[in-house]
Protein backbone atom coordinates (compact mmCIF):
# COMPACT_ATOMS: atom_id res chain seq x y z
CA UNK A 1 0.00 0.00 0.00
CA UNK A 2 3.16 2.59 0.65
CA UNK A 3 4.14 1.60 -2.37
CA UNK A 4 1.29 2.84 -4.08
CA UNK A 5 0.97 5.63 -2.04
CA UNK A 6 4.51 6.52 -3.11
CA UNK A 7 3.89 9.11 -5.89
CA UNK A 8 1.91 11.35 -4.15
CA UNK A 9 4.00 11.54 -0.52
CA UNK A 10 7.14 12.28 -2.75
CA UNK A 11 4.82 15.22 -4.86
CA UNK A 12 3.96 16.53 -1.19
CA UNK A 13 7.73 16.22 0.40
CA UNK A 14 9.32 17.78 -2.75
CA UNK A 15 6.75 20.48 -2.59
CA UNK A 16 6.90 21.27 0.99
CA UNK A 17 10.70 21.22 0.79
CA UNK A 18 10.69 23.55 -2.24
CA UNK A 19 8.93 25.85 -0.52
CA UNK A 20 11.12 26.02 2.60
CA UNK A 21 13.81 26.71 0.33
CA UNK A 22 12.40 29.36 -1.28
CA UNK A 23 11.07 31.28 2.07
CA UNK A 24 14.28 30.28 3.87
CA UNK A 25 16.57 31.66 0.72
CA UNK A 26 14.84 35.29 0.64
CA UNK A 27 14.74 35.50 4.62
CA UNK A 28 18.13 36.75 5.03
CA UNK A 29 17.05 39.75 2.05
CA UNK A 30 14.16 40.29 3.79
CA UNK A 31 15.42 41.18 7.42
CA UNK A 32 17.99 43.78 5.62
CA UNK A 33 15.19 45.57 4.46
CA UNK A 34 14.52 48.83 6.40
CA UNK A 35 11.11 48.48 5.84
CA UNK A 36 10.49 45.15 7.10
CA UNK A 37 9.55 46.77 10.73
CA UNK A 38 7.02 48.56 9.42
CA UNK A 39 5.28 45.97 7.47
CA UNK A 40 4.12 43.93 10.07
CA UNK A 41 2.76 47.13 11.82
CA UNK A 42 0.21 48.22 8.85
CA UNK A 43 -1.09 44.75 9.64
CA UNK A 44 -4.46 44.75 11.46
CA UNK A 45 -3.77 42.99 15.01
CA UNK A 46 -6.12 40.73 14.20
CA UNK A 47 -4.71 39.37 11.08
CA UNK A 48 -1.25 39.35 12.85
CA UNK A 49 -2.70 37.17 15.46
CA UNK A 50 -4.21 34.84 13.34
CA UNK A 51 -1.11 34.01 11.07
CA UNK A 52 1.15 34.01 14.15
CA UNK A 53 3.19 37.10 13.29
CA UNK A 54 4.51 38.49 16.48
CA UNK A 55 2.14 41.48 18.51
CA UNK A 56 4.39 43.00 20.74
CA UNK A 57 5.97 46.32 20.23
CA UNK A 58 9.15 44.89 19.03
CA UNK A 59 8.37 43.23 15.22
CA UNK A 60 9.99 39.88 16.13
CA UNK A 61 13.11 39.54 13.40
CA UNK A 62 13.33 35.86 14.14
CA UNK A 63 13.34 33.01 11.81
CA UNK A 64 11.18 31.09 14.08
CA UNK A 65 8.53 33.57 14.04
CA UNK A 66 9.21 34.32 9.85
CA UNK A 67 8.86 30.06 9.19
CA UNK A 68 6.03 29.82 11.47
CA UNK A 69 4.32 33.17 9.50
CA UNK A 70 4.66 32.15 6.57
CA UNK A 71 4.27 27.60 6.73
CA UNK A 72 4.23 26.12 9.79
CA UNK A 73 1.02 28.26 11.75
CA UNK A 74 -1.60 28.21 9.22
CA UNK A 75 -0.38 26.67 5.47
CA UNK A 76 1.04 23.84 6.98
CA UNK A 77 -1.78 22.88 9.16
CA UNK A 78 -4.19 22.65 5.91
CA UNK A 79 -2.08 20.97 3.89
CA UNK A 80 -1.51 18.19 6.18
CA UNK A 81 -5.32 18.29 7.57
CA UNK A 82 -6.11 17.46 3.63
CA UNK A 83 -3.17 15.06 3.54
CA UNK A 84 -4.40 13.10 6.63
CA UNK A 85 -8.55 13.57 5.60
CA UNK A 86 -7.43 11.84 1.81
CA UNK A 87 -5.12 9.39 2.88
CA UNK A 88 -7.31 8.06 5.51
CA UNK A 89 -10.12 7.69 2.80
CA UNK A 90 -8.17 6.29 0.32
CA UNK A 91 -6.78 3.76 2.19
CA UNK A 92 -9.72 2.57 3.99
CA UNK A 93 -13.00 4.01 2.30
CA UNK A 94 -11.95 3.63 -1.34
CA UNK A 95 -10.88 0.08 -0.85
CA UNK A 96 -14.23 -1.04 0.79
CA UNK A 97 -16.08 1.01 -1.53
CA UNK A 98 -14.74 0.44 -4.91
CA UNK A 99 -14.16 -3.68 -3.64
CA UNK A 100 -10.74 -4.06 -3.53
CA UNK A 101 -11.30 -4.80 0.31
CA UNK A 102 -12.71 -8.14 -0.70
CA UNK A 103 -9.59 -9.67 -1.76
CA UNK A 104 -7.96 -8.99 1.63
CA UNK A 105 -11.04 -9.80 3.75
CA UNK A 106 -10.73 -13.07 1.77
CA UNK A 107 -8.45 -13.72 2.91
CA UNK A 108 -7.36 -15.71 7.03
CA UNK A 109 -6.06 -12.13 8.09
CA UNK A 110 -8.49 -10.62 10.96
CA UNK A 111 -10.39 -7.43 9.94
CA UNK A 112 -8.39 -5.76 12.96
CA UNK A 113 -5.19 -6.94 11.15
CA UNK A 114 -6.01 -5.57 7.38
CA UNK A 115 -7.17 -2.28 9.57
CA UNK A 116 -4.03 -1.98 11.47
CA UNK A 117 -2.22 -2.26 8.17
CA UNK A 118 -3.61 0.70 6.95
CA UNK A 119 -3.27 2.29 9.93
CA UNK A 120 0.18 1.61 9.41
CA UNK A 121 0.81 2.93 6.49
CA UNK A 122 -0.82 6.36 6.93
CA UNK A 123 1.11 7.06 10.45
CA UNK A 124 4.42 6.14 8.22
CA UNK A 125 3.08 8.63 5.33
CA UNK A 126 2.52 11.43 7.91
CA UNK A 127 6.10 10.30 9.48
CA UNK A 128 7.49 10.94 6.04
CA UNK A 129 5.75 13.89 5.34
CA UNK A 130 6.24 15.75 8.19
CA UNK A 131 10.02 14.34 8.27
CA UNK A 132 10.73 16.26 5.09
CA UNK A 133 9.15 19.48 6.10
CA UNK A 134 11.65 19.09 8.90
CA UNK A 135 14.19 18.37 6.57
CA UNK A 136 13.52 21.00 4.54
CA UNK A 137 13.68 23.31 6.86
CA UNK A 138 17.51 21.74 8.49
CA UNK A 139 18.82 21.64 4.96
CA UNK A 140 17.62 25.17 3.74
CA UNK A 141 18.86 27.14 7.13
CA UNK A 142 22.01 24.80 6.70
CA UNK A 143 22.25 26.08 3.01
CA UNK A 144 21.70 30.24 4.05
CA UNK A 145 23.50 29.78 6.95
CA UNK A 146 21.23 30.83 9.65
CA UNK A 147 21.39 29.36 13.15
CA UNK A 148 18.47 27.56 14.63
CA UNK A 149 17.89 25.09 17.29
CA UNK A 150 17.27 21.99 15.76
CA UNK A 151 16.10 19.99 18.62
CA UNK A 152 13.78 22.81 19.48
CA UNK A 153 12.18 22.01 15.79
CA UNK A 154 12.69 18.48 16.24
CA UNK A 155 10.29 18.82 18.95
CA UNK A 156 7.62 20.64 17.34
CA UNK A 157 7.97 18.24 14.76
CA UNK A 158 6.37 15.50 16.95
CA UNK A 159 4.11 17.81 17.55
CA UNK A 160 2.93 18.51 14.37
CA UNK A 161 3.11 14.65 13.94
CA UNK A 162 0.68 14.05 16.48
CA UNK A 163 -1.55 17.18 14.87
CA UNK A 164 -1.46 14.91 11.82
CA UNK A 165 -2.07 12.12 13.46
CA UNK A 166 -5.18 13.31 15.36
CA UNK A 167 -6.77 14.88 12.30
CA UNK A 168 -5.96 11.14 10.14
CA UNK A 169 -7.10 9.12 13.24
CA UNK A 170 -10.87 11.00 13.20
CA UNK A 171 -11.14 10.77 9.59
CA UNK A 172 -10.33 7.31 9.71
CA UNK A 173 -12.82 6.80 11.90
CA UNK A 174 -15.72 8.50 9.95
CA UNK A 175 -14.09 6.23 6.78
CA UNK A 176 -15.31 3.16 8.44
CA UNK A 177 -18.39 4.76 9.56
CA UNK A 178 -20.01 5.80 6.79
CA UNK A 179 -21.20 4.15 3.86
CA UNK A 180 -19.42 5.69 0.85
CA UNK A 181 -15.96 7.82 0.32
CA UNK A 182 -17.87 11.04 -0.36
CA UNK A 183 -19.80 10.86 2.62
CA UNK A 184 -17.09 10.16 5.06
CA UNK A 185 -14.74 12.80 3.11
CA UNK A 186 -18.01 15.46 3.49
CA UNK A 187 -18.17 14.72 7.26
CA UNK A 188 -14.25 14.54 7.92
CA UNK A 189 -13.28 17.92 5.84
CA UNK A 190 -16.59 19.90 7.52
CA UNK A 191 -15.39 18.67 10.58
CA UNK A 192 -11.97 19.75 10.05
CA UNK A 193 -12.73 23.47 8.84
CA UNK A 194 -15.10 23.78 11.57
CA UNK A 195 -11.91 22.65 13.74
CA UNK A 196 -9.60 25.01 12.00
CA UNK A 197 -12.02 27.85 11.94
CA UNK A 198 -12.37 27.68 15.79
CA UNK A 199 -9.02 28.02 16.10
CA UNK A 200 -8.73 31.48 13.90
CA UNK A 201 -10.76 32.81 15.70
CA UNK A 202 -9.40 31.63 18.78
CA UNK A 203 -6.66 33.56 17.77
CA UNK A 204 -8.04 36.73 17.05
CA UNK A 205 -9.17 37.84 20.33
CA UNK A 206 -8.70 37.52 23.68
CA UNK A 207 -12.39 37.46 23.85
CA UNK A 208 -12.39 34.18 22.28
CA UNK A 209 -9.14 32.57 23.12
CA UNK A 210 -10.72 29.96 25.33
CA UNK A 211 -12.34 28.92 21.72
CA UNK A 212 -8.75 26.85 21.16
CA UNK A 213 -9.53 24.49 23.90
CA UNK A 214 -12.23 23.24 21.47
CA UNK A 215 -10.13 22.65 18.38
CA UNK A 216 -7.12 20.19 17.99
CA UNK A 217 -5.50 22.67 16.04
CA UNK A 218 -5.10 25.06 19.25
CA UNK A 219 -2.33 22.71 20.22
CA UNK A 220 -0.19 23.85 17.38
CA UNK A 221 1.41 27.12 18.28
CA UNK A 222 4.84 26.97 16.41
CA UNK A 223 6.26 30.02 17.20
CA UNK A 224 5.71 29.53 21.05
CA UNK A 225 6.75 26.06 20.97
CA UNK A 226 10.15 27.01 18.95
CA UNK A 227 10.68 30.34 21.06
CA UNK A 228 9.66 28.70 24.19
CA UNK A 229 12.12 26.32 23.94
CA UNK A 230 10.32 23.66 25.93
CA UNK A 231 8.68 20.48 25.58
CA UNK A 232 5.10 20.89 24.55
CA UNK A 233 4.01 17.90 26.45
CA UNK A 234 0.37 18.58 27.03
CA UNK A 235 0.05 18.99 23.17
CA UNK A 236 1.69 15.20 22.85
CA UNK A 237 -0.12 13.95 25.31
CA UNK A 238 -4.00 15.73 24.17
CA UNK A 239 -3.54 14.87 20.58
CA UNK A 240 -1.94 11.45 21.47
CA UNK A 241 -5.47 10.59 22.85
CA UNK A 242 -7.62 11.32 20.55
CA UNK A 243 -5.62 9.74 17.57
CA UNK A 244 -5.62 6.59 19.89
CA UNK A 245 -9.45 6.58 20.94
CA UNK A 246 -10.47 7.26 17.32
CA UNK A 247 -8.12 4.37 16.23
CA UNK A 248 -9.31 2.02 18.36
CA UNK A 249 -12.96 3.38 17.92
CA UNK A 250 -12.54 2.28 13.99
CA UNK A 251 -10.92 -0.97 14.96
CA UNK A 252 -14.15 -2.13 16.85
CA UNK A 253 -16.79 -0.81 14.21
CA UNK A 254 -14.48 -2.38 11.43
CA UNK A 255 -14.34 -5.54 12.94
CA UNK A 256 -17.96 -5.70 13.56
CA UNK A 257 -19.63 -3.77 10.29
CA UNK A 258 -21.65 -5.45 7.37
CA UNK A 259 -18.56 -5.06 4.67
CA UNK A 260 -20.46 -5.19 1.46
CA UNK A 261 -17.79 -5.76 -0.90
CA UNK B 1 -19.60 -29.44 3.56
CA UNK B 2 -22.25 -25.89 3.39
CA UNK B 3 -25.11 -25.50 5.69
CA UNK B 4 -27.34 -22.53 5.26
CA UNK B 5 -30.33 -22.29 7.10
CA UNK B 6 -33.13 -19.22 7.43
CA UNK B 7 -30.61 -17.02 6.48
CA UNK B 8 -32.20 -13.71 6.34
CA UNK B 9 -30.25 -10.26 5.42
CA UNK B 10 -32.38 -7.31 4.58
CA UNK B 11 -30.31 -4.38 3.41
CA UNK B 12 -30.99 -1.00 5.77
CA UNK B 13 -31.80 1.48 3.33
CA UNK B 14 -35.12 -0.49 2.56
CA UNK B 15 -36.30 -1.53 5.76
CA UNK B 16 -38.65 0.78 6.17
CA UNK B 17 -40.09 0.47 2.80
CA UNK B 18 -40.28 -3.45 3.07
CA UNK B 19 -42.87 -3.30 6.06
CA UNK B 20 -45.83 -2.54 3.89
CA UNK B 21 -44.86 -4.39 0.79
CA UNK B 22 -42.40 -6.74 1.44
CA UNK B 23 -41.72 -8.58 -1.59
CA UNK B 24 -42.04 -5.73 -3.95
CA UNK B 25 -39.43 -3.97 -2.58
CA UNK B 26 -37.10 -5.92 -0.72
CA UNK B 27 -33.04 -6.21 -1.31
CA UNK B 28 -31.15 -8.89 -0.14
CA UNK B 29 -32.03 -12.11 0.91
CA UNK B 30 -35.18 -13.71 3.13
CA UNK B 31 -35.31 -16.94 4.55
CA UNK B 32 -32.72 -19.17 2.18
CA UNK B 33 -32.33 -22.27 3.25
CA UNK B 34 -29.92 -24.92 1.24
CA UNK B 35 -27.20 -27.51 1.60
CA UNK B 36 -23.66 -28.34 -0.50
CA UNK B 37 -22.49 -31.94 0.39
CA UNK B 38 -18.77 -32.51 0.09
CA UNK B 39 -17.40 -32.97 -3.04
CA UNK B 40 -20.77 -31.28 -5.18
CA UNK B 41 -21.23 -28.14 -6.91
CA UNK B 42 -24.01 -25.99 -6.38
CA UNK B 43 -24.86 -23.55 -9.15
CA UNK B 44 -26.68 -20.39 -7.78
CA UNK B 45 -28.80 -18.70 -10.36
CA UNK B 46 -30.66 -16.10 -10.75
CA UNK B 47 -31.36 -12.48 -12.31
CA UNK B 48 -29.01 -9.83 -11.74
CA UNK B 49 -30.25 -8.31 -8.53
CA UNK B 50 -31.97 -11.11 -7.27
CA UNK B 51 -29.48 -11.76 -4.32
CA UNK B 52 -26.80 -14.12 -5.27
CA UNK B 53 -24.02 -11.56 -3.80
CA UNK B 54 -25.26 -11.00 -1.10
CA UNK B 55 -25.57 -14.79 -0.47
CA UNK B 56 -21.99 -15.13 -0.90
CA UNK B 57 -21.58 -12.38 1.01
CA UNK B 58 -22.70 -13.96 3.92
CA UNK B 59 -20.72 -17.16 3.41
CA UNK B 60 -17.84 -15.02 3.41
CA UNK B 61 -18.40 -13.91 6.70
CA UNK B 62 -18.34 -10.23 5.05
CA UNK B 63 -22.28 -9.29 6.50
CA UNK B 64 -24.13 -10.54 9.58
CA UNK B 65 -27.26 -12.02 8.98
CA UNK B 66 -30.31 -10.40 10.63
CA UNK B 67 -31.75 -13.97 11.22
CA UNK B 68 -30.60 -17.60 10.29
CA UNK B 69 -26.97 -19.06 9.83
CA UNK B 70 -24.60 -20.27 7.17
CA UNK B 71 -21.83 -22.36 7.92
CA UNK B 72 -18.92 -23.95 6.26
CA UNK B 73 -17.42 -27.47 7.19
CA UNK B 74 -19.46 -26.88 10.98
CA UNK B 75 -18.48 -23.63 11.54
CA UNK B 76 -19.90 -20.48 11.16
CA UNK B 77 -19.48 -18.01 8.70
CA UNK B 78 -19.65 -15.03 10.59
CA UNK B 79 -18.30 -15.76 13.79
CA UNK B 80 -15.38 -17.83 12.94
CA UNK B 81 -15.02 -16.35 9.58
CA UNK B 82 -11.29 -16.34 9.96
CA UNK B 83 -11.12 -20.46 10.28
CA UNK B 84 -13.34 -20.28 7.31
CA UNK B 85 -11.36 -18.11 4.92
CA UNK B 86 -8.70 -21.01 5.88
CA UNK B 87 -10.90 -23.09 3.80
CA UNK B 88 -12.20 -21.00 0.64
CA UNK B 89 -11.11 -19.98 -2.21
CA UNK B 90 -13.07 -16.86 -3.06
CA UNK B 91 -13.28 -14.95 -6.52
CA UNK B 92 -15.47 -11.66 -6.05
CA UNK B 93 -17.65 -10.86 -8.73
CA UNK B 94 -16.73 -7.67 -9.29
CA UNK B 95 -12.80 -7.34 -10.57
CA UNK B 96 -11.54 -4.21 -8.65
CA UNK B 97 -7.58 -4.59 -8.18
CA UNK B 98 -5.03 -1.85 -6.85
CA UNK B 99 -4.41 -0.40 -10.56
CA UNK B 100 -0.78 0.62 -9.98
CA UNK B 101 0.11 -3.16 -9.28
CA UNK B 102 1.20 -6.36 -11.40
CA UNK B 103 -0.58 -9.35 -11.38
CA UNK B 104 2.20 -11.30 -10.22
CA UNK B 105 2.48 -8.06 -7.13
CA UNK B 106 -1.17 -9.20 -6.14
CA UNK B 107 -0.82 -12.69 -6.28
CA UNK B 108 2.14 -12.43 -4.13
CA UNK B 109 0.33 -10.24 -1.74
CA UNK B 110 -2.28 -12.61 -1.62
CA UNK B 111 -0.10 -15.85 -1.46
CA UNK B 112 1.83 -13.91 1.51
CA UNK B 113 -1.91 -13.03 3.43
CA UNK B 114 -2.71 -17.08 2.87
CA UNK B 115 -0.01 -18.24 4.84
CA UNK B 116 2.76 -18.62 1.49
CA UNK B 117 2.72 -21.87 0.61
CA UNK B 118 5.00 -23.85 -2.37
CA UNK B 119 1.45 -25.28 -3.80
CA UNK B 120 0.57 -21.97 -3.94
CA UNK B 121 2.99 -20.97 -6.56
CA UNK B 122 3.33 -24.67 -8.32
CA UNK B 123 -0.57 -24.15 -9.41
CA UNK B 124 -0.28 -20.29 -9.92
CA UNK B 125 2.08 -21.60 -12.76
CA UNK B 126 -0.01 -24.31 -14.19
CA UNK B 127 -3.07 -21.76 -14.07
CA UNK B 128 -1.20 -18.91 -15.66
CA UNK B 129 -0.27 -21.33 -18.56
CA UNK B 130 -3.74 -22.82 -18.81
CA UNK B 131 -5.16 -19.57 -19.10
CA UNK B 132 -2.59 -17.76 -21.22
CA UNK B 133 -1.92 -14.59 -18.75
CA UNK B 134 0.88 -12.04 -18.88
CA UNK B 135 1.11 -11.61 -14.70
CA UNK B 136 4.33 -8.88 -15.64
CA UNK B 137 1.47 -6.47 -17.23
CA UNK B 138 0.10 -3.80 -14.76
CA UNK B 139 -3.03 -4.56 -13.92
CA UNK B 140 -4.47 -1.07 -15.09
CA UNK B 141 -3.15 -2.20 -18.53
CA UNK B 142 -5.55 -5.16 -18.56
CA UNK B 143 -8.90 -5.99 -19.71
CA UNK B 144 -11.90 -6.86 -18.23
CA UNK B 145 -11.33 -10.29 -19.19
CA UNK B 146 -7.81 -10.62 -18.18
CA UNK B 147 -8.53 -8.60 -14.70
CA UNK B 148 -10.99 -11.98 -14.50
CA UNK B 149 -8.58 -14.63 -14.92
CA UNK B 150 -6.44 -13.29 -12.30
CA UNK B 151 -9.45 -13.26 -9.96
CA UNK B 152 -9.70 -16.58 -11.20
CA UNK B 153 -5.80 -18.02 -10.91
CA UNK B 154 -6.09 -16.09 -7.00
CA UNK B 155 -9.26 -18.76 -6.24
CA UNK B 156 -7.69 -21.72 -7.56
CA UNK B 157 -3.84 -21.14 -6.81
CA UNK B 158 -4.73 -21.37 -3.14
CA UNK B 159 -5.39 -25.47 -3.66
CA UNK B 160 -9.05 -24.89 -1.30
CA UNK B 161 -11.25 -27.28 -0.23
CA UNK B 162 -13.84 -25.12 -1.05
CA UNK B 163 -14.21 -22.89 -3.80
CA UNK B 164 -16.99 -19.83 -3.98
CA UNK B 165 -17.14 -18.27 -7.24
CA UNK B 166 -19.30 -15.77 -8.08
CA UNK B 167 -20.01 -15.03 -11.76
CA UNK B 168 -16.41 -16.71 -12.71
CA UNK B 169 -16.93 -16.75 -16.40
CA UNK B 170 -17.83 -12.80 -17.11
CA UNK B 171 -15.89 -10.97 -19.24
CA UNK B 172 -14.25 -14.19 -20.55
CA UNK B 173 -14.34 -14.90 -24.02
CA UNK B 174 -15.98 -18.44 -24.82
CA UNK B 175 -12.65 -20.32 -25.82
CA UNK B 176 -11.56 -19.30 -21.92
CA UNK B 177 -14.96 -20.05 -20.87
CA UNK B 178 -14.46 -23.34 -22.01
CA UNK B 179 -10.92 -23.37 -20.04
CA UNK B 180 -12.88 -22.40 -16.79
CA UNK B 181 -15.41 -25.31 -17.18
CA UNK B 182 -12.84 -27.48 -17.39
CA UNK B 183 -10.28 -26.50 -14.53
CA UNK B 184 -13.91 -26.45 -12.42
CA UNK B 185 -14.45 -30.07 -13.35
CA UNK B 186 -10.80 -30.73 -12.71
CA UNK B 187 -11.29 -29.19 -8.82
CA UNK B 188 -14.35 -31.44 -8.73
CA UNK B 189 -12.75 -34.42 -9.83
CA UNK B 190 -10.63 -33.78 -6.74
CA UNK B 191 -13.21 -33.63 -4.59
CA UNK B 192 -13.61 -30.39 -4.22
CA UNK B 193 -16.92 -28.37 -3.05
CA UNK B 194 -17.82 -26.03 -5.53
CA UNK B 195 -20.59 -23.17 -4.71
CA UNK B 196 -21.09 -21.01 -8.36
CA UNK B 197 -23.28 -18.22 -8.31
CA UNK B 198 -24.22 -16.94 -11.85
CA UNK B 199 -26.91 -15.85 -14.35
CA UNK B 200 -25.81 -17.66 -16.96
CA UNK B 201 -27.55 -21.08 -17.75
CA UNK B 202 -24.69 -22.64 -19.61
CA UNK B 203 -21.75 -22.70 -17.29
CA UNK B 204 -23.90 -23.87 -14.69
CA UNK B 205 -25.38 -26.61 -16.72
CA UNK B 206 -22.17 -28.21 -17.62
CA UNK B 207 -20.71 -27.73 -14.20
CA UNK B 208 -23.19 -27.81 -11.18
CA UNK B 209 -24.94 -31.13 -9.84
CA UNK B 210 -27.40 -29.49 -7.93
CA UNK B 211 -28.71 -25.75 -8.82
CA UNK B 212 -30.53 -23.42 -6.59
CA UNK B 213 -32.79 -20.50 -8.19
CA UNK B 214 -32.92 -17.37 -5.99
CA UNK B 215 -35.66 -14.84 -7.33
CA UNK B 216 -36.27 -11.38 -5.56
CA UNK B 217 -34.26 -12.29 -2.15
CA UNK B 218 -35.70 -15.54 -2.21
CA UNK B 219 -35.11 -19.24 -3.14
CA UNK B 220 -37.63 -20.86 -5.69
CA UNK B 221 -35.92 -24.01 -5.37
CA UNK B 222 -33.54 -26.41 -5.26
CA UNK B 223 -33.19 -29.13 -7.90
CA UNK B 224 -30.68 -31.72 -9.51
CA UNK B 225 -29.64 -30.70 -12.64
CA UNK B 226 -30.52 -33.63 -14.85
CA UNK B 227 -33.50 -33.06 -14.01
CA UNK B 228 -34.07 -29.28 -14.78
CA UNK B 229 -31.80 -30.30 -18.15
CA UNK B 230 -35.05 -32.87 -18.88
CA UNK B 231 -37.74 -30.47 -17.67
CA UNK B 232 -35.97 -27.52 -20.20
CA UNK B 233 -37.90 -26.00 -22.32
CA UNK B 234 -36.14 -25.66 -26.16
CA UNK B 235 -38.05 -23.43 -29.01
CA UNK B 236 -36.73 -24.33 -32.23
CA UNK B 237 -37.50 -22.02 -35.56
CA UNK B 238 -37.80 -24.57 -38.32
CA UNK B 239 -38.67 -23.12 -42.07
CA UNK B 240 -39.97 -26.30 -44.41
CA UNK B 241 -41.15 -26.25 -48.18
CA UNK B 242 -44.17 -25.89 -48.28
CA UNK B 243 -47.45 -25.23 -46.07
CA UNK B 244 -48.64 -28.93 -46.40
CA UNK B 245 -45.07 -29.74 -44.77
CA UNK B 246 -46.18 -27.11 -41.46
CA UNK B 247 -49.58 -29.09 -41.83
CA UNK B 248 -47.49 -32.75 -41.31
CA UNK B 249 -45.93 -31.60 -38.52
CA UNK B 250 -48.93 -30.31 -37.41
CA UNK B 251 -50.80 -33.75 -37.28
CA UNK B 252 -47.49 -35.38 -35.90
CA UNK B 253 -48.70 -33.91 -32.48
CA UNK B 254 -46.01 -31.13 -32.26
CA UNK B 255 -46.25 -28.00 -29.96
CA UNK B 256 -45.90 -25.48 -32.67
CA UNK B 257 -46.41 -22.08 -31.21
CA UNK B 258 -45.93 -19.56 -33.90
CA UNK B 259 -46.61 -20.65 -37.85
CA UNK B 260 -45.61 -17.48 -40.85
CA UNK B 261 -45.96 -19.39 -43.79
CA UNK B 262 -43.09 -21.72 -43.93
CA UNK B 263 -41.59 -20.77 -40.94
CA UNK B 264 -42.57 -22.14 -37.99
CA UNK B 265 -41.43 -22.26 -33.64
CA UNK B 266 -41.70 -25.50 -32.14
CA UNK B 267 -41.00 -26.09 -28.44
CA UNK B 268 -39.74 -29.18 -27.40
CA UNK B 269 -39.88 -29.89 -23.88
CA UNK B 270 -37.24 -32.96 -22.73
CA UNK B 271 -37.28 -35.57 -25.30
CA UNK B 272 -36.16 -34.28 -28.87
CA UNK B 273 -37.14 -37.88 -30.42
CA UNK B 274 -40.76 -36.50 -31.43
CA UNK B 275 -39.53 -33.57 -33.10
CA UNK B 276 -36.92 -34.87 -34.84
CA UNK B 277 -38.42 -37.82 -36.14
CA UNK B 278 -41.28 -35.29 -37.65
CA UNK B 279 -38.27 -33.69 -39.62
CA UNK B 280 -37.21 -36.35 -40.98
CA UNK B 281 -40.72 -36.32 -43.05
CA UNK B 282 -40.42 -32.77 -44.67
CA UNK B 283 -37.82 -31.01 -46.36
CA UNK B 284 -36.20 -28.32 -43.75
CA UNK B 285 -34.54 -25.31 -45.21
CA UNK B 286 -33.41 -23.55 -42.21
CA UNK B 287 -33.51 -24.70 -38.41
CA UNK B 288 -31.99 -22.68 -35.05
CA UNK B 289 -32.54 -23.03 -31.40
CA UNK B 290 -33.33 -20.16 -29.50
CA UNK B 291 -31.24 -19.92 -26.85
CA UNK B 292 -33.33 -20.06 -23.45
CA UNK B 293 -32.98 -17.34 -21.16
CA UNK B 294 -32.04 -19.11 -17.55
CA UNK B 295 -35.28 -17.39 -15.98
CA UNK B 296 -37.74 -18.45 -18.82
CA UNK B 297 -36.02 -22.37 -18.24
CA UNK B 298 -36.86 -22.15 -14.83
CA UNK B 299 -40.15 -20.41 -14.45
CA UNK B 300 -41.06 -23.02 -16.81
CA UNK B 301 -39.91 -25.74 -14.61
CA UNK B 302 -41.95 -24.38 -12.05
CA UNK B 303 -44.85 -23.44 -13.56
CA UNK B 304 -44.48 -26.90 -14.45
CA UNK B 305 -44.59 -27.97 -10.81
CA UNK B 306 -47.36 -25.67 -10.00
CA UNK B 307 -45.24 -23.33 -7.74
CA UNK B 308 -45.69 -20.47 -9.03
Amino acid sequence: MLKQEGKKIIGYSLGLALYEWIVTWVYPIIIQSPAIEEIPKSFPLAVKRAFGVTTGEEVDLSYEAYISAQLLGRIWTVIIAFYGISTANVLVAQPVEQGFMAYPLSSPVSRVEILNTQIGVLLTELALVTGTTLGGIYTATARFEISIARWQYFRLGILAFSLASAISAYSLFLAVLCATKEESERYASALTFAFYGLDVVSSLSDRFSKLKYLTPFGLFRPQEVLQRKVLPTKGFLVLGIITGVNLVLAGILFSRKDLAV
Amino acid sequence: MIKVEGITKLYANDRGKTKGKETKDIRGIKEVTFRVDEGEVFGFLGPNGAGKTTMIRQLMGFIKPDAGFAQIKGLDCWQNSLAIKALVGYLPGEMNFLEQMSGLEFLNLMSGMHGDRLIFRKRREVLVKRLELNLKQPIRKMSKGMKQKLGIIYALMLDAEVLILDEPTSGLDPLMQKVFIDLVLEEKSQGKTIFISSHMFPEVERTCDRVGIIRDGELAGVEGIQKLRQAQQRTFDIKVEDEGQVQLLRERGLAIVAVNGTELSVQVQGDLNPLLSGLALVNVKEFAQKTTELEEAFMHFYEGEGRF
